[in-house]
């Protein structure tokens, strides 16, 4: 393993906790004098993406178990892990939320977190099953947005 | 996160000023606030987002669906003075062409009035 720093957080899974993965995480990224403001923004809503979907899934499998959120910086490149274990999901057969020219559009109010996550990061991956989820994002915070 | 509430000098708009971060763990205090509006009677409901920190996809939803409810009894939403993080979000999510966007509460107001009055010629039109 290289000589990069890693910061853990193991947090209950309530959305009163997801400020405070997002207060964390963000301020890590941000130690790099190189990051952008905007990336470590861009960070700041895609983790908080992705720990608010591991709350609602603890939710929805009624578990109390915790959330494991882990952070590692090495140079510019940050990667974000956040493990839940709830039920699971098919990253590729999420309902697809129509255009927001669309008239159908007003009718979606979810399903924007995981486009919105990719859009953010340079790198998403998710490992799902039945034991849980693996969300991973990884993004350069030295770099433009992409978007 | 506070929750203000308050009406435009005509009384014709429900203006709700939301504060700091709003996400999962504060959406259902703000979609009470809306439906509340809504029962309340204003079918355009302004959301004063000046003082907000930070939306996520969650907070962008009961946006969504308060315009929904909005449309539907020929009113309108407007999201007034999204900050710049804010305002990314939503153009990211390519809601800036759903919803209606004002810098003002006064230019708000006057979006909000012309939206529901070009609903209601509309809706007069379809019936007859």
């Amino acid at each position: 393993m290289s000589s990069g720093d890693e910061v853990v957080l193991r947090v209950p899974a309530k959305s009163d906790y997801i400020a405070l993965v997002r207060v964390v995480l963000a301020a890590a990224a941000a130690i790099d004098p190189d990051s952008r403001s905007d990336r470590v923004e861009d960070l700041r809503v895609a983790v908080s993406e992705a720990v608010t979907n591991a709350v609602e899934s603890h939710r929805t499998a009624g578990t109390d178990s915790h959330i494991e959120v882990r952070c590692y910086t090495e140079g510019h490149e940050v990667e974000v892990t956040v493990r839940d274990h709830g039920p699971g999901f098919d990253p590729d057969n999420v309902p697809v939320v129509p255009d927001a020219e669309s008239p159908e559009r007003m009718f979606f109010e979810n399903g924007l977190g995981l486009p919105l996550m990719r859009r953010l990061v340079d790198k998403t991956d998710i490992e799902t099953g039945d034991d849980g989820t693996l969300v991973r994002l990884v993004i350069d915070t030295s770099t433009s947005p992409k978007v | 996160m506070q929750i203000s509430r308050r009406t435009d000098a005509l009384e014709e708009h429900m203006i709700i000023g939301l504060s700091n971060d709003i996400d999962l763990s504060v959406i259902a205090v703000v979609r009470s606030a809306f439906h509340e509006a809504i029962n309340d009677g204003f079918t355009s409901v302004l959301v004063d987002l000046t003082n907000v920190t930070f939306v996520d996809s969650a907070a962008l939803g009961i946006f969504v669906g308060l315009h929904r409810r909005c449309r539907e009894r020929n009113g309108a939403c407007v999201l007034v003075n999204p900050q710049p993080d804010v305002s990314r979000i939503i153009a990211l999510t390519g809601l800036d062409v759903l919803l209606s966007i004002a810098s003002d509460i006064e230019t708000a107001c006057a979006l909000a009035s012309s939206a529901a009055a070009t609903s209601s010629t509309a809706a007069t039109e379809m019936a007859q």
